[in-house]
């Protein structure tokens, strides 16, 4: 035996700190990180200047994350799993468009820069990092696709094609988004479009 | 109930009617499997994939199913075939 009870238990504590200070250095990392990225976008960003603005070396950045592309897609994979859990809860509780849609488009709102400035960036991204944010898109569609199903079938919104139904509401906001200096002056794009959005929308699903 | 993820696909399995024959100790959900609850086999699966992803983006065939691959070769249940 090299330790007694007594040590064993402070080197528990001292590794569990360790844990919590790793733990506690990665988020900030990615919360600056994200604050950065809405700013000036990912393309131009280095991940010098988010170390920097950390207070952290830049080698302590590469132990948390193996490159700026993981720390983007980090960031789209947490963003995903808060939106996720929402919908889900929607779906599953209210079984509600109007509510799906709302909590979609709050979720855009309250991050619009990081989205605005994404949307514009997104064709220039390697393909890599173009396929998981796709894949994060898939899932938040998925939500969409599958309450306009439902709503088919229980006889509420016509038989339309669901896939350029659900095209056609992700492209408008894309559009928003990707535009919206030509659209508004200050202030959300989404929160001064999203009442047409969601009355064209639901017109386009009834009528 | 702590959440699970599917083995082969990813998505995360809440109430019992999620899992692979409604079994909660299944590590494959409801789609991945088939009535009994085993896994489908991969070619069926990448096919199911390789639509669900095209269905929902509106991609092309090949773009979808390069994103099936990718999505796949990331899961336990197919580490195999990669």
């Amino acid at each position: 035996m090299y330790y007694n009870e007594s040590k064993l238990t402070e080197l528990v504590l001292i590794m569990n700190k360790r844990e919590i200070v790793k733990e506690k250095t990665r988020d900030l990392i990615l919360k600056t990180a994200k604050e950065i990225f809405s700013h000036n976008g990912f393309l131009t960003t280095n991940t010098l200047s988010i170390a920097r603005e950390c207070g952290i070396a830049h080698g302590t950045l590469f132990l948390h994350f193996k490159n700026k592309e993981t720390l983007i897609s980090t960031i789209f994979k947490n963003e995903l799993i808060r939106i996720a859990n929402e919908l889900y809860r929607i779906t599953e509780e209210s079984k509600n468009m109007e509510n799906l849609l709302d909590s979609y488009l709050l979720f855009l709102e309250n991050d619009e820069s990081f989205f605005v400035i994404t949307a514009k960036e997104f064709p220039f991204y390697p393909e890599k990092l173009k396929n998981e944010i796709l894949n994060v898109e898939v899932i938040i569609r998925n939500f969409f696709y599958r309450m306009i199903e439902d709503g088919i079938n229980a006889g509420i919104y016509k038989e339309l094609d669901i896939t350029d139904t659900i095209a056609f509401l992700f492209g408008t906001i894309n559009y928003y988004l990707t535009h919206k200096e030509l659209i508004v002056f200050d202030g959300s794009v989404i929160n001064s479009k999203k009442e047409s959005i969601k009355s064209i929308f639901y017109k386009l699903l009834q009528e | 109930m702590e959440e699970k993820i599917c083995e082969s696909c990813g998505m995360p399995m809440r109430k019992k009617e999620e899992f692979g024959g409604g079994r909660f100790d299944n590590r494959y959900c409801v789609h991945c499997t088939d009535e009994e609850g085993n896994l489908k086999p991969f070619k069926v699966k990448l096919e199911e994939m390789k639509n669900f992803i095209a269905s929902r983006m509106d991609l092309s065939e090949e773009k979808a199913l390069q994103m099936a691959k990718e999505n796949m070769s990331k899961m336990p249940a197919w580490k195999n075939y990669f």
